[in-house]
């Protein structure tokens, strides 16, 4: 399988001050399509690594390449149209007067014609439900719709990568649930999804590959369901996996399998356990 | 840079004992006699003193040149643009044109520069020594009303936050394509519009949330507020205190009846 | 004895706009909290949960205004007519975001605020933050610059703000939202240490179904300004067809009992992993001995 990296890092290091880096040497290559989820404590440099994808950051030392073109020499206002990026605190992106306002100024920034412009804007709303808040001030809107319209303000974009920073932090679990389910059918798409969150349920649930970050430095990368199995590995960087995947690997005895990530996993698989004994 | 939202260098040396409310006098008094004098050699006194002052109480040299770098440029230009434009009396040393140099109008100019440095340094003495509660304290001892000083005191305890949400909201509206340092200067001030505005509705969030926590920590009980390190005013303090106010009349009455340090030279 | 009586209380916002309709919140909800126990909320955004919580400490209707109806009655004071600043030393609160509840320039200069707030004599004030930061394990700390510390360690100092005031009851609205795994866990640490070892009264606001169901005495459940249910964790945990109408996650455990239930016709009820371990290891084991 030949599937090419839309993200490639070599080397990259950054400081924010001289001393010790905030990214110490990630090398690491995102495969088109991928559904990725970064984990980390904070300061573990999550939001540093993704700021240098859509050149908010440029590499102290070392290079970042976004389909192939280093992003060192290319403005954030037009890699903006490769990578979308959701921040944490919609508070912190949202401004307009009107939710329609809101969605349609990132299309606008990306110099699209007026009719192009409008025709995003009504998708992304359609896409988001959100038609009903369409003339309201997303400013009044409750956290959860305030986190919807922060997205699809980015949607609207139309980025083939997208970053999503803690989406569903703030959220109940409803509403977290009907989000992802949005970023789910974006990856089906065709999208690039990076998902960066202190949940790993969530992670377990959605993401198809999984970066643990520590220090800087990149501690495990690989399919979600590699990652969840190295228990020890994760507990160097204080990360306690999904409940039901420590059920599994507590009863590895009884032969469970280790790479359960979901409660209809561990359900299938226990399923077949007490059946063959029937 | 950090230095600027926490000026305060810990310590515990005789200037980090002193009463704050001494500190601000003595910047008071020190500052009016400043002001009052034109002479080169004061200014010169005032500004080695306030060094010595500044090293003896254990402030670091990155401190004292942190201030020099704010203020040698503006010493420099303002004493170049004096000597330029007041033209000096008596013998010329150099004269063209307009431009007339005189031993007096550099004398003159190099007073002027130098007591923005002395001024600077004497205000950093107590800003230096004197932590942020401590400062305002002091001010609200004097008879700064306290919400005054909370309020001043909290101001400064959000800048630096403030000032990360500012970089924080314009990544997010340049991660939507905004470009902010396109076209002419009017285009560049409306760019800044979408970062303004959600920065105005954080900041509103934010004092919102603020006077709720405030109410929950009994914030304004009807009774009079005491203090985990209360000032205390020691011997050593007054003594100080009544040095200074003595130096200072006397150095007043000379000024106003002697002329002392009236002139540049 | 109820150290805290919420009855029939109802309460709306001020209106936005002059001409606007007040922004009704809370319809008419009752609880009542036992002293010593911990008491967990869990609802989803935009339920009340917040209103609810200030409401205990007096701030609604006192600093929002707005029309309420009913009593909340904290030890025995009615929330709606007692000062604010009085109530603060018999209800502490902690708030979501740390950033905007703690304002001073250095940790013991917060801690001592509210104790300075009360005229107390400053050798009482000293060995009040002296005590309220052993509790929560920042003593060395002191002389730190609150912004400067980590998320978890922020919402423990909002900890220790508020337990030198002395409170008897602890109110934390969602205190461990946005941190990460180490804070949490060093949120949940310190408040553990408070009902276990101090039997402190504690309400807590919560979307962390797994430390509720490990910490908490009872659970209620808060769904469009009404408290609907006050049960036991497990009771509500395993209650699969409650969740799903008001939208509420459990931890994974329960919902692997209530899947398993359902294949097997079994009554596992666990909502805890070693409860969870036990029983499936019995179960299979036990399988094999017998066989």
């Amino acid at each position: 399988m030949n599937i090419q990296p839309c993200i490639r890092t070599e080397g990259l290091i950054y400081r924010y001050e001289p001393g010790y880096p905030a990214l110490n040497g990630i090398d690491l290559e995102i495969p088109e399509h991928a559904y990725l989820g970064i984990i980390g404590q904070n300061g573990s440099g999550k939001t540093t690594l993704v700021k240098h994808f859509n050149g908010l950051l440029k590499p102290t030392a070392g290079e970042v390449w976004v389909y192939g073109r280093a992003t060192s020499s290319r403005p954030v206002s037009e890699l903006a149209r490769t990578v979308g990026y959701v921040f944490q605190n919609p508070d912190h992106q949202i401004f307009g007067a009107t939710t329609r306002e809101e969605i349609s100024f990132g299309p606008r920034n990306l110099g699209l014609s007026e009719a192009e412009v409008e025709e995003r804007t009504e998708e992304a709303l359609a896409a988001f439900d959100l038609e009903a808040y369409a003339e309201l001030p997303p400013a009044v809107l409750g956290f959860g719709l305030r986190r919807k319209v922060s997205v699809a303000a980015v949607y609207a974009m139309r980025p083939p990568i997208l970053i999503l920073d803690e989406p569903t932090s703030g959220l109940d679990w409803r509403s977290a649930r009907e989000l992802m389910a949005l970023v789910d059918r974006l990856h089906a798409q065709g999208h690039t999804i990076i998902l960066i969150s202190h949940d790993m349920r969530l992670i377990a649930q959605h993401t198809q590959q999984t970066l643990v970050l520590q220090e800087g430095r990149v501690l495990l990368y690989g399919s979600t369901r590699e990652v969840f199995q190295q228990h020890e590995v994760l507990q160097q960087a204080q990360i306690t996996p999904p409940q039901i995947n420590q059920l599994a690997s507590r009863l590895a005895d009884c032969g469970l399998p280790q790479d359960v990530l979901t409660v209809a996993e561990f359900c299938q698989a226990y399923n077949r356990l007490k059946e063959a004994r029937e | 840079m950090s230095l600027l939202y926490d000026l305060y260098q810990p310590g515990d040396s005789w200037l980090h004992r002193l009463d704050p409310r001494v500190k601000f006098i003595f910047v008071l008094c020190a500052s009016l006699l400043l002001l009052l004098m034109r002479s080169l050699w004061v200014m010169l006194i005032a500004l080695v003193g306030a060094q010595l002052i500044l090293l003896s109480g254990g402030i670091s040299w990155r401190r004292i040149g942190w201030v020099w770098r704010m203020t040698l440029p503006t010493m420099v230009l303002i004493a170049v643009l004096w000597v330029i434009f007041y033209p000096g009396e008596g013998q010329a040393l150099l004269s063209w044109r307009f431009l007339r140099i005189t031993p007096y109008n550099i004398a003159e100019g190099l007073a002027v520069a130098l007591r923005i440095g002395a001024l600077a340094f004497i205000l950093f003495i107590w800003l230096f020594s004197t932590s942020q509660s401590a400062l305002i304290r002091g001010l609200v001892a004097l008879g700064l009303p306290y919400t005054w000083g909370l309020t001043l005191a909290m101001a400064l305890r959000y800048l630096p936050t403030m000032a990360g949400i500012f970089q924080l909201i314009s990544d997010a509206q340049r991660a939507r394509a905004l470009e902010l340092d396109q076209g002419n200067p009017l285009r560049r001030a409306r760019a800044h519009l979408p970062i303004v505005v959600a920065m105005l509705i954080t900041a509103l969030r934010t004092a919102q949330n603020l006077s709720l926590a405030l109410a929950s920590r009994a914030f304004g009980a009807q009774r009079k507020r005491t203090h985990l390190h209360p000032l205390h005013f020691r011997p050593l303090d007054g003594l100080l205190l009544a040095g200074i106010l003595l130096a200072t009349a006397a150095l007043l009455w000379a000024r106003l009846a002697l002329g002392l340090g009236q002139e540049p030279l | 004895m109820a150290v805290i009586r919420i009855e029939d209380f109802f309460y709306a916002y001020p209106p936005l706009l002059p001409e606007g309709q007040p922004i009704e919140v809370l319809h008419g909800v009752n609880l009542s909290v036992e002293r010593g126990e911990f008491l967990a909320i869990m609802g989803p955004t935009g339920v009340g949960k917040t209103t609810l919580c200030l409401s205990m400490n007096g701030l609604v209707p006192q600093a929002t205004g707005g029309v309420a109806r009913g009593h909340v009655v904290v030890l025995g004071h009615d929330t709606r007519t007692t000062p604010v600043a009085e109530l603060a030393t018999r209800v502490g609160i902690v708030y979501q975001d740390p950033e905007s509840q703690l304002f001073c320039p250095t940790v013991e200069e917060e801690v001592a605020f509210g104790p300075e707030n009360l005229g107390l004599d400053p050798a009482e004030i000293a060995e009040r933050v002296s005590w309220a930061l052993q509790v929560v394990g920042m003593e060395a700390y002191r002389q730190r610059s609150p912004s400067h510390l980590s998320g978890g360690q922020k919402q423990r100092l909002a900890i220790a703000a508020s337990l030198a005031m002395l409170p008897k009851v602890l109110i934390l609205d969602e205190p461990t939202a946005g941190l990460d795994p180490v804070g949490q866990a060093e949120v949940f640490g310190v408040i553990e240490r408070l009902c276990r070892e101090r039997r402190m009264t504690i309400v807590m606001v919560s979307q962390d179904a797994e430390r509720i169901a490990r910490f908490a005495d009872r659970l209620a459940i808060m769904w469009q300004g009404r408290i609907v249910r006050v049960d036991a964790p497990p009771r509500i945990f395993t209650d699969q067809a409650f969740l799903e109408e008001v939208g509420l996650a459990a931890p994974q455990v329960s919902e692997l009992a209530v899947a398993l239930n359902r294949r097997w016709g079994t009554g596992y009820r666990f909502t805890l992993l070693e409860e969870a371990e036990e029983a499936l290891r019995r179960d299979l084991r036990g399988g094999q001995i017998s066989s």
